[in-house]
């Protein structure tokens, strides 16, 4: 997993193209688990979010954090957005070019199917706390919700999805 | 899965099936997209810049398409370009402002070091606030009848109050109009548009922003003598200084030329009306079309020299164009895209709110058409049924393989 460093001001502003290029697949990533797998909406809010960047940069640029930064508009524009596929564009067993070998394509498809079937928050949550690996303070401070929320909601995520699964939930931990 | 450890692995298995876009390419979509909302910020509802935010950049593929549009390509100044002081627009605004008005310290923004460098601040006269702004570009020289943004807005497509175009000994030219609202609460916009001979143009503009039936404030807290002063004030010279040069103009095709390629890739059965209203430019033509019944409104640009002398890759510019488009398609080997533009209103929902349709296409040797496609609904709202195309039939249209030829 990408991990952001913090490390103080920087000497020098990043260039925003140099940032974009740099955190913009994980970015892009972190929204397709939001997402629940749709790869296009994945795409977009990730433009989105580093576009929203975009206008403040020369303020972001100096944040000690501006990958955390990135990571909290994108969930805001996520949690913000109104899907304007109304068709809807949902995971579908045609995979995009991966670097990494899919042996275990259904599993994992499954597992976004059902993420995308949580409600928006706990699905922010998951994602903040398992894949992004932030404490319950930090994802607190994302989501604007209080620590015992987010206990809470990862809690009741987590056992919808174990509800959800069944069987497959425990295979799901051999990937 | 037996713990919080497992869950952390499959997701991380699951976003290995995320797609992987080009970052270069990521970066350069993200910043076109933040490029359009500075615009849209600074410069809301200024109709020229509000078509270029709206209307899927139709401005810029024209031949003669602003800075703004380029710079929204990626293009920025070169480093060695003198640059104004952090802060220069916002404190030029200011300073140009009726000191008798209020200036709201907190929304007064400025972006000095751009393609379009612009400022923009919330200012009250005492009868309620209006975000007053500027935005300077370089215009293609010389001058031109044939540039858009020297011409009072296409009021097929953008309802229009009052607007004149006073060309004046110098040279210089001076296009102020008002926007009208679309509907019961739209906003309200007025805008002053200076171009100098040596293609400096800046555009002044004031937005009152209203609510469903609490209505706008009539005139602006600028009166427009107010705002002309402003865009042609010599304090913005400056802001030019970090500019490229303007591009010169190249001759486009004629008006007629455009509707009989127009007419040629039509779909079988539908008849092209230009109607007698003759405000039409060179590259550009508009009228309505009718198939099965149903009639819309259109709007058809060719350009065979689409953004010459721009550097940069052309395909890599007009990709970034539809980088938001509903639709991609390759009809005979020509790229090809359609944006679906929904256009908010009172009462209306995502589902029910007017639509425009956005279709472009790229052809070998430069050509790049653009087709606008609405249907015209009650007062000057956009209607929310099907046009007289659908969508395959604007793909079609804009990449039929006649345009080549216009």
């Amino acid at each position: 997993m990408d991990r952001t460093t913090t490390t103080g001001n920087h000497p020098e502003p990043l260039e925003f193209r140099d940032f974009a290029a740099a955190r913009g697949r994980h970015l892009v990533r972190t929204a397709y688990l939001l997402t629940g797998g749709d790869a296009h909406l994945a795409e977009d809010l990730a433009q989105e979010a580093l576009g929203k960047l975009y206008g403040s940069w020369r303020r972001v640029s100096r944040m000690a954090n501006p990958a955390g930064y990135a990571r909290t508009v994108l969930v805001n524009t996520f949690i913000s957005h109104r899907r304007r596929r109304s068709s809807g564009e949902h995971v579908t067993d045609t995979f995009v070019e991966s670097a990494v070998p899919v042996a275990d394509p259904a599993l994992r498809l499954t597992l976004l199917h059902a993420l995308g079937e949580l409600p928006q928050q706990d699905r922010a949550v998951l994602v903040l706390r398992y894949w992004e690996d932030l404490g319950v303070e930090e994802t607190a401070a994302v989501l604007r919700l209080s620590p015992t929320a987010v206990r809470s909601r990862a809690s009741r995520a987590l056992s919808r999805l174990r509800d959800r699964l069944g069987s497959e939930y425990a295979e799901l931990a051999r990937i | 899965m037996t713990s919080e450890e497992d869950f952390a692995r499959a997701l991380r298995a699951s976003a290995e099936l995320a797609p992987a876009p080009a970052g270069d390419l990521l970066a350069l979509n993200a910043e076109l997209r933040g490029r359009n909302r500075v615009l849209r910020r600074r410069a809301a509802g200024a109709s020229a810049v509000a078509l270029v935010a709206t209307a899927g950049c139709a401005l810029a593929l024209l031949p003669w398409g602003t800075p703004a549009d380029v710079s929204a390509a990626g293009d920025t100044p070169s480093a060695a370009a003198p640059t104004p002081p952090d802060g220069f627009m916002s404190h030029t605004l200011r300073s140009l402002l009726p000191k008798e008005g209020k200036v709201d310290a907190q929304k007064i923004s400025s972006t000095d070091r751009s393609m379009t460098p612009s400022a923009s601040a919330e200012y009250d006269d005492g009868h309620g606030p209006a975000q007053v702004g500027v935005t300077a570009e370089r215009v293609v020289t010389p001058l031109t009848d044939a540039d858009p943004a020297l011409q009072c807005p296409d009021t097929l497509e953008q309802p229009t109050t009052t607007c004149h175009v006073t060309a004046r000994p110098d040279g210089s030219r001076l296009v102020t109009a008002a926007k009208a609202p679309r509907w019961n609460g739209d906003t309200r916009t007025w805008t002053a548009t200076f171009s100098t001979p040596d293609g400096r143009m800046i555009r002044a503009f004031e937005i009152v922003t209203g609510f469903a039936d609490d209505p706008d404030r009539e005139q602006p807290p600028l009166p427009m003598d107010g705002l002309q002063k402003i865009a042609t004030s010599d304090d913005w010279k400056p802001a030019f200084d970090q500019l490229p040069p303007g591009r010169v103009f190249t001759e486009p095709v004629t008006t007629e030329q455009v509707a009989a390629a127009l007419r040629e890739a039509l779909p079988a059965g539908a008849v092209f009306d230009p109607g007698k209203d003759t405000q039409n430019v060179p590259g550009r033509i508009h009228g309505t079309v009718t198939l099965n019944g149903r009639t819309s409104n259109v709007v058809a640009t060719v350009a065979h020299n689409w953004q010459y002398g721009l550097p940069g890759d052309e395909r890599v510019r007009f990709q970034q164009m539809g980088s938001t488009a509903n639709i991609h398609q390759t009809v005979n080997g020509i790229d090809a895209f359609l944006k679906k533009i929904p256009l908010a209103g009172p009462g209306h929902t995502p589902e029910t709110q007017g639509t425009d349709w956005f279709a472009a296409a790229q052809f070998p040797g430069r050509t790049v058409v653009t087709v606008k496609l609405w249907t015209p609904g009650t007062g000057n709202q956009h209607a929310t049924g099907p046009g007289a195309l659908d969508e395959d039939q604007v793909v079609a249209l804009v990449a039929a393989a006649n345009w080549s030829h216009a």
